[in-house]
């Protein structure tokens, strides 16, 4: 996009320039198309493609292999919308993004403020905290997986070796979101902290200065000078942190497998669930969800565009 | 809006797409199933892990040995039963099927319904030295093809059965060689060792509905309606409100939410190594799973599944898998010589082996006379695993249901009973369930043509 646009500049200057120029300005062009059409190949194969064929899908009935077997409108929408399991599915969507966003939003902060300070092995404590940056969704559900479990897990053994009764953090329908929740935050928060940390430290020393000069302690300063600054980077990880929460799966897959109860099905799980979970091949019904998942990814990230960018700083 | 904002913009969106229908496309693979002339190349997909893989494996070497020349089987490993639907289904749209396919019990109505394979019976009618008679008689009703015969050859058996810990069971006073037969026993068993020695009473699979299709087969009750699928219609609906199953429920859900149970949620290997860590007293799952909750042979008791109910009916439904010969794209020769792989996988020495390699049963009854199969059968415990399967009545309700949309009502039952084990009222939450499953069963019959 930003190739062609310098192309077009050029050539309004050109024209008022030299006529002569014309020949020299379709090459110019032609590098322009060259440049972008890797890019665009690959995104027509990869995004484009698929898209089209999602929507397509969405239309089609479908036979026990996942084959397409003809148009039916709008009734894999209609079964979407009238099941009473929906509902339920994009509200705990919601709370899910909402709470994955927040807690790596808070614990972020609450990790990193301490981190900026200029003591003795901070530098240690910085590696370890943004190390679960490198620690793949998988391998890390595993272990919580292993660490949960009911039966023998390390965190029931200890609950009951203090007297403790046992807490089914992965098995029961009060439990299971959090724990999600909680894994997925964890998940993140190296990174998050990782940003953080640059953000923080890009900030201007002489304006903190000036703000100690003023009077202002520790907490006016965090308050009206850090965190206003910090926000362009706050606002990246909501924007990341919301597309993220749309789009979790594997910590679902291996903790919980979107039970009990369907206590921990979010949307991307029910389209897992009805195109490949066990058995069922219903991709007409699953590209009618992925076209619902993409119109709310899409519609959440222009409203976070429109509104919340206007309270970042640049 | 600035260009930063647009390009931002564009990339969140396109990020979005990839993210929205990453998961939607199918697999594929091109291989082409070749015309035979001289030595038969076979593609067998299969699903087997550890001990099993590798055991396999050597069964596989051992044909190729001796079909030198002949015969020769590519066996490849395909992921999880789950996985393996999976990739056969994308298989079907490409025409790539394998020649042979291992496929899970609760699979095969699904197998059937594809029309994609042929039944084990053509073959058998024309081979005068199968012995038709030298399966379980559960395992043929399991397997049985509409018209008459097998749909596919039985490959590795297991049926659940209940595990007592020794030092548990001794803890609380029990004797655990005169083991508890009903699920009412097994309650009060377990409240008696959970309540003597601090350990859960019980435990069993909670991933999927099998211990309550189970359950309703050892009260001799339909899972499905009608017949289980075993007459001449197919389901429609579930079955899950008859009076013993609202009565078993009752008791399961008694004994999960005053804490005597454990619950391990969807991992069952975690429930396993509970149990072989004297965490739980009384476990119900799989016969397969023995090598693993008692390596030593010797620290568990096996018997029988508890009945619940004394209907002559009772007697539960096998699980385990089956091999499938691919008909459409596949030639005779190919499909002849995919025929005479499994019946060297069926012969008594072969089953012996694999049974005591992996811990599945023996599907040929003949296995207990060779030598493998009467070292394995010196176990107790195995003797009663092989007892129970000898001893099924070949009734509609142990035969088990048949459906395609097996899998797919499995997580609607145990999404209800989840609730049920909450606190949720049995025959309500259970209805609820069976009006679900009967719009699931019917979009898959509608899906199924």
């Amino acid at each position: 996009m930003s190739a062609s646009t310098t192309a077009e500049r050029r050539v309004a200057v050109g024209q008022r320039r030299a006529p002569s120029a014309q020949s020299w300005l379709r090459s110019d062009r032609r590098v322009g198309v060259a440049l972008l059409a890797p890019a665009f190949a690959a995104f027509a194969v990869f995004v484009f493609y698929p898209l089209g064929k999602v929507i397509w899908l969405s239309t089609q009935g479908t036979d026990i292999f996942g084959q397409a077997a003809g148009f039916v409108g709008a009734k894999n929408f209609v079964t979407i919308f009238t099941d009473p399991q929906f509902g339920a599915t994009m509200l705990r969507t919601g709370a899910f993004c909402l709470a994955v966003v927040a807690g790596r939003i808070v614990l972020g902060l609450l990790i990193t403020i301490p981190l900026t300070t200029k003591l003795r092995g901070i530098p240690v404590f910085r590696a370890l905290l943004t190390s679960p940056m490198v620690v793949s969704v998988s391998a890390a559900s595993v272990a919580f997986a292993a660490m949960l479990a009911p039966g023998n897990g390390l965190v029931n053994s200890v609950i009951t070796r203090f007297g403790g009764s046992a807490i089914p953090f992965l098995t029961s329908t009060q439990w299971a979101f959090a724990s999600v929740i909680v894994v997925t935050v964890w998940g993140s928060i190296g990174f998050t902290v990782l940003l953080m940390l640059g953000a923080f430290g890009a900030i201007d020393h002489d304006v903190v200065e000036a703000a100690h000069l003023d009077g202002a302690g520790p907490f006016r300063t965090l308050w009206s000078i850090s965190l206003p600054l910090v926000t362009p980077t706050l606002f990246f990880i909501v924007v990341t942190g919301a597309v993220e929460g749309l789009t979790t799966f594997g910590q679902i897959q291996i903790l919980t497998g979107g039970g009990p109860a369907n206590s921990t099905t979010t949307l991307v799980y029910n389209i897992y669930q009805s195109a490949f979970g066990a058995g069922s091949a219903n991709f007409g019904l699953a590209a009618a969800l992925g076209v619902v998942l993409f119109l709310l990814v899409l519609a959440l990230s222009l409203v976070q565009f429109g509104v919340l960018e206007k309270r970042v700083n640049y | 809006m600035s260009v930063r904002k647009r390009t931002l913009l564009a990339a969140t969106a396109g990020a979005a797409m990839l993210f929205a229908l990453s998961g939607c496309a199918a697999p594929g693979s091109d291989a082409d199933p070749a015309t035979a002339s001289g030595p038969v190349t076979l593609t067998f997909w299969h699903a087997m892990t550890g001990p099993a893989a590798t055991e396999l494996d050597t069964l596989v070497s051992q044909f190729n040995a001796q079909e030198a020349g002949k015969i020769t089987v590519d066996a490849s490993f395909q992921g999880s039963y789950a996985d393996v639907q999976t990739k056969y289904t994308a298989a079907v749209q490409s025409n790539s099927t394998p020649d042979v396919l291992m496929m899970n019990d609760i699979s095969t109505g699904f197998m059937v319904d594809s029309k994609k394979t042929v039944p084990l019976s053509t073959f058998t009618d024309k081979d005068s030295s199968f012995d038709a008679d030298s399966f379980p008689p559960i395992v043929s009703s399991y397997y049985a093809a509409a018209s008459g015969g097998l749909a596919a050859m039985p490959f590795s058996v297991s049926q659940p059965v209940l595990y007592l810990n020794r030092s548990l069971v001794t803890q609380a006073g029990l004797n655990p060689d005169t083991p508890p037969t009903t699920l009412a026993e097994v309650a009060d068993w377990a409240e008696k060792i959970h309540a003597s020695t601090g350990a859960y009473g019980m435990t069993m699979n909670m991933s999927d509905s099998w211990m309550l299709e189970e359950m309703s087969a050892s009260g001799g009750e339909n899972f499905c309606t009608p017949e289980n699928g075993r007459g001449s219609d197919k389901v429609t609906g579930l079955d899950l409100t008859t009076p013993t199953q609202v009565a078993f429920m009752g008791q399961l859900q008694k004994l999960f939410s005053d804490g005597t149970a454990l619950n391990p949620g969807t991992d069952n290997s975690a429930m396993v190594s509970a149990f072989a860590s004297n965490k739980v007293g009384i476990m119900l799952t799989s016969s397969g799973a023995y090598t693993t909750a008692d390596p030593s042979k010797t620290a568990s008791k096996v018997s029988a599944f508890p009945k619940t109910s004394n209907s002559k009916d009772a007697g539960v439904v096998v699980g385990g898998n089956a091999l499938w010969i691919s008909g459409d794209g596949h030639s005779e020769a190919q499909q002849q010589a995919a025929y005479e792989f499994l019946t060297y996988l069926h012969s008594a020495d072969v089953q012996a082996e694999w049974s005591s390699a992996t811990g599945y049963l023996a599907s040929n009854t003949g296995a207990a006379d060779t030598t493998a199969g009467k070292q394995s059968l010196s176990d107790p415990n195995v003797a009663a695993m092989a007892d129970q399967l000898a001893n099924t009545p070949a009734s509609q309700a142990a035969a088990g249901c048949r459906t395609g949309a097996f899998p797919t009502v499995r997580a609607t039952v145990i999404g209800a009973f989840n609730q049920i084990v909450e606190g949720a009222d049995v025959t309500s939450t259970m209805k609820d369930a069976e009006s679900k499953a009967a719009d699931q069963i019917a979009a898959y019959n509608t899906a199924a043509g």
